[in-house]
């Protein structure tokens, strides 16, 4: 623990507004290096899963609906995973540049690798069939759910342990690139989404119903799972996949807010990054000097508090 | 106004309508009647433009429909389909004012034209209800007033058209005339046309200033109530022997009544 008078005498000191001499060079390195990424890394996270989830749930017209239902982030993390434990071979041949950013940009490539296939499986004379995407992102799943296994079977001891925290999702960060490249997709993407709110409300009459109030429905759905699953392909390739996010913010946001989706998608984005950034530092903190996968938090935490919802509220969250 | 014409729809090879034409007005309220599988959603469907035609063309306003901006083409014509779910808990408020969405007037007024239509369609005490707790009949009222909200501006670009695809099927004997009757005004004060799908025949023939009957994918019969309600082309059309009377105040009105063998209430025939 770092006593907050140093932790503010260090930020005042990164900031300018002290003499950096004045300040303990070591707090101020951890907090510019380790601490404040990882604080802005959780709130971009947090905020882009909890958004996706909530327009997810919209575009299926199902309060269960989740961002990984499209396979996107199961694709990122076998991506990864791959990339973990092939990499060595992979990389020879790659420019330095690249080799230092493998896993993320393959993981993110393995994300939109899940998009195409799910959006071809899933059109059926040139429209979106949301049944079917429903039923191939289960498949698809399940399909990188054996290869992830097969992956983590021929892996050794050491990466065994990288894997797991891919599995099961870390914020561990100490590279402001990187940040800033997935910042640079998810923030534009979850704003777009918020101008959608509006259409929403009226997907959620049916798609019929939309298109007679005067809505491009096909365009729509395009548009929004492309950004659902860039914003996913990004967190995932950023931290790993972190699970009930998306699928619980939104239902204690709409316990709130309302189905509105004006007033619920900004209200998720804030409330996601307050909760993965609470759930971040029980992960940090709970067994220190040893971190927990912070999925493991979220699922944990995350689990037992929807079920009590799904009992006590059964009729709020409009099941 | 709304025309369609040489319609021929197919649908995985069965001829779900043939060779129809058939045009309609604004200021006309008309019903479209038939038994079941005759056809009667698959014309309104043709004229939303969701469905594929095999031949024919459908035209709103001189322009072929598909020809119409999505935008543009609802704020004038409103579309109620038969079943309409929504799963999520808004309040009776914010569906009717779904029906907003294309236009792009103020926030207060778009709140006068929800408590408007609300009136019009009995919602008004529902308002602030959640729609999930609504009675299947209350529901589809509130539905009713959601597409009446989306083609109430009496200053719109073009002919304004409402189609309803069995409207009042969930509501209890008061209500549907009552809707009926508003449905009524509206074509005459408002100019606005309305076409619906409809199963109670004495109900149309109350309501409605014209019927189309179709059976089997063709048009029967075309015009006023007392004109197209033979008890010959009501008898072959639906398959059952009726007699048809008229209205005790009103001549004009026919109305329908079954004939049932064994009856409740009939008597036996003589020769028992």
């Amino acid at each position: 623990m770092i006593p907050i008078d140093d932790v503010l005498s260090a930020l005042a000191g990164l900031t300018g507004m002290a003499d950096a001499n004045s300040v303990d060079s070591q707090v101020a390195t951890i907090l510019a290096k380790i601490r404040i990424p990882r604080l802005v890394l959780g709130i971009i996270v947090g905020a882009g899963l909890a958004i996706s989830g909530c327009v997810m749930q919209a575009l299926f017209r199902n309060p269960m609906a989740d961002p990984g239902l499209l396979g996107v982030s199961s694709g990122a993390a076998l991506g990864a995973m791959i990339t973990i434990v092939l990499g060595a071979r992979i990389a020879s041949g790659l420019p330095a540049g690249l080799v230092e950013h493998l896993i993320p940009v393959v993981a993110f490539a393995g994300g939109l690798c899940a998009l195409a296939i799910i959006h071809r499986l899933s059109r059926i004379n040139f429209r979106i069939d949301i049944p079917t995407m429903l039923l191939a992102g289960i498949a698809l799943n399940s399909i990188t759910g054996a290869l992830i296994g097969l992956v983590s079977y021929i892996s050794d001891d050491g990466q065994l342990r990288q894997l797991v925290f891919w599995g099961l999702g870390s914020l561990e960060v100490t590279n402001w690139t990187r940040i800033g490249i997935s910042a640079a997709v998810i923030v534009p993407a979850s704003v777009v989404m918020t101008c959608y709110a509006r259409h929403l409300n009226a997907n959620l009459l049916g798609e019929n119903e939309a298109r007679y109030l005067g809505i491009d429905i096909e365009g729509m759905k395009k548009m929004l799972v492309v950004l659902v699953s860039l914003i996913v392909g990004a967190c995932v390739a950023m931290s790993g996949i972190i699970g009930f996010v998306g699928l619980l913010v939104p239902h204690l946001v709409r316990m709130a807010t309302g189905p509105d989706h004006r007033l619920l998608l900004p209200a998720c984005g804030i409330f996601g990054a307050v909760l993965l950034v609470l759930a971040d530092i029980l992960a940090r903190t709970l067994i220190t000097p040893a971190e927990i996968p912070i999925g493991i938090i979220t699922a944990i935490l995350g689990g037992p508090f929807f079920l009590w919802l799904l009992v006590r509220h059964r009729r709020k969250l409009a099941l | 106004m709304y025309c369609a014409q040489r319609l021929s729809v197919r649908i995985d090879s069965k001829i779900i309508l043939e060779n129809l034409d058939a045009e309609f007005q604004s200021g006309e309220f008309c019903a479209i009647l038939g038994p079941n599988g005759a056809g009667k959603t698959s014309l309104l469907r043709a004229l939303t433009g969701d469905l594929p035609l095999l031949d024919g063309s459908v035209r709103f306003a001189g322009r072929d429909l598909h020809e119409w901006p999505i935008r543009d083409i609802a704020r004038v014509r409103g579309v109620l389909p038969q079943i309409s779910s929504l799963d999520f808990p808004f309040t009776v408020r914010d569906v009717i004012e779904m029906g907003r969405f294309p236009h792009r007037s103020t926030k207060v007024y778009n709140r006068q034209v929800v408590e408007e239509t609300a009136e019009k369609c009995d919602c008004a005490h529902l308002l602030d209800r959640s729609f999930l707790h609504l009675s299947g009949g209350e529901q589809q009222r509130v539905q009713i007033a959601r597409v009446l909200a989306q083609i109430w501006d009496d200053d719109a670009a073009g002919p304004r058209f409402l189609l309803l695809d069995e409207p009042v099927s969930a509501l209890d004997l008061s209500h549907q005339y009552r809707i009926m009757q508003m449905l009524y005004e509206l074509t005459r004060k408002r100019d606005i046309g309305v076409v619906c799908v409809l199963h109670n025949l004495n109900l149309a023939a109350q309501s409605v200033n014209r019927c189309l009957i179709l059976d089997e994918g063709r048009l029967i019969a075309d015009g006023k109530p007392s004109e197209v309600f033979t008890e010959e082309t009501i008898s072959n059309v639906f398959d059952i022997d009726i007699w048809i009377r008229q209205h005790p105040e009103n001549p004009e009105i026919p109305y329908l009544i079954p004939k049932l063998e064994g009856q409740a209430g009939q008597k036996k025939s003589s020769l028992l």
